[in-house]
């Protein structure tokens, strides 16, 4: 975490916005640290639309894409600051994935896509009981659609108004999504 | 103002702290009257908290090789900087003298001068005219030239005396008079005279 020292001797940490402003200006640094600063979320939130294979790759993609568009970002115009933004540049990359694949998911897919999510990840297993086995195989069965959206919505924070215009769709239309995705698996777990 | 919710929406709207303060007030009233309303409403919120736990339970476990992975991922957006730094220093450049809007004028311009000048070498319409007027076969006068005006004159009057036309033919005939008093004076003979209208055999044929 960047870090200064304040008056009273606790660190500060610097803001998004500013860490943004040093990358404008071409400090890469600046960008190191806030790949750094959302590598957990952004990663966990393209695994579980993605799968752990796609991840590393659509996490890359989002930072160059940032980096492309770093010119762009104004912390006063983007709505919620830079970690809704970052978000939609993630789920812009994993829409674009979802495209280029094609929506079908073939049978040989779906069981490699399983059988991702049982290997351990460059060694390392995420879920570590039963019970969160559980929960992110019933991710995983739920419409892309309403994962998108309940995904999206818990590791970005995001408003759900910006969640809408985000996905191109009626506020109540994202709204109901995340309730039935939050039913579904409610009954996934039982 | 937020657009017209269904009940469920408003309520998880409500939840996350997100509808507009006169809805959520307005809300309140509505959930202090109406019991369901507000056993709905803590269903939701027990659905959401269930969620949220769940999730925070799943990933409460870091993902390992995050120091490999930001390193590999910085090393690529400085190679990628470094990449587009270098297209742009190899791009020729293309260094306009005059502002990018003074082309197109400019070049309408010299569309507009250019058809002046076709316009102002085009011949005159009279001559233009005047070398299409039809002079009979065989008549001692010919327009050789579209701006001989002198020989269109002729084949005019040559013209109307073919159609008998008797006021230019009177005007012709004192005009011939005076000529043939004048050639009498000046020369012995009348053939040595260049004049179309007194050897005429319009006239001889008058005569």
């Amino acid at each position: 975490m960047p870090v200064s020292e304040t008056q009273s001797g606790t660190p500060a940490i610097e803001s998004d916005e500013s860490l943004m402003r040093r990358l404008q200006q071409g400090d890469t640094a600046a960008g190191e640290l806030l790949v750094e600063r959302y590598f957990q979320p952004l990663m966990r939130y393209l695994m579980r639309l993605a799968g752990n294979q796609m991840a590393d790759e659509l996490l890359q993609q989002t930072w160059l894409s940032v980096l492309d568009n770093a010119a762009k970002f104004d912390p006063r115009s983007a709505g919620g600051g830079f970690k809704p933004w970052l978000f939609r540049i993630a789920t812009n990359k994993v829409n674009d994935h979802w495209r280029s694949r094609g929506r079908e998911r073939s049978a040989k897919e779906g069981l490699q896509r399983i059988a991702d999510d049982e290997m351990p990840h460059a060694g390392f297993r995420l879920e570590g009981t039963e019970q969160q086995l559980r929960l992110v195989k019933a991710i995983e069965q739920l419409p892309e659609n309403q994962k998108q959206v309940l995904m999206l919505r818990y590791y970005s924070g995001m408003k759900f108004v910006e969640i809408a215009e985000l996905l191109g769709c009626p506020l109540n239309t994202a709204l109901g999504r995340v309730h039935k995705a939050m039913i579904r698996l409610k009954e996934l777990m039982k | 103002m937020v657009e017209q919710l269904d009940q469920t929406s408003e309520l998880l709207m409500y939840l996350a702290g997100e509808l507009p303060h006169r809805q959520s007030m307005a809300l309140e009233k509505r959930l202090a009257a109406d019991s369901a309303l507000a056993r709905e409403l803590e269903s939701l919120r027990e659905l959401q908290s269930d969620f949220d736990s769940q999730m925070q339970a799943l990933d409460r476990k870091r993902i390992p090789g995050q120091a490999m992975a930001v390193a590999r991922i910085s090393r690529a957006m400085r190679l990628h900087g470094v990449r587009e730094e270098v297209d742009e220093s190899l791009a020729p450049r293309r260094v306009l003298r005059m502002p990018a809007w003074a082309y197109p004028i400019a070049a309408a311009a010299a569309v507009v001068l250019v058809y002046v000048g076709w316009w102002a070498h085009q011949p005159a319409q009279h001559e233009t005219s005047v070398a299409q007027v039809s002079v009979p076969a065989g008549s001692p006068t010919t327009a050789r030239t579209a701006s001989d005006q002198e020989q269109v004159m002729f084949a005019e009057l040559t013209e109307s005396f073919r159609n008998h036309n008797p006021t230019q033919r009177r005007s012709l005939d004192s005009l011939s008079h005076a000529e043939s008093e004048l050639a009498t004076l000046a020369s012995p003979t009348r053939e040595s005279l260049d004049d179309p209208f007194i050897n005429s055999p319009i006239l001889d044929n008058e005569e």
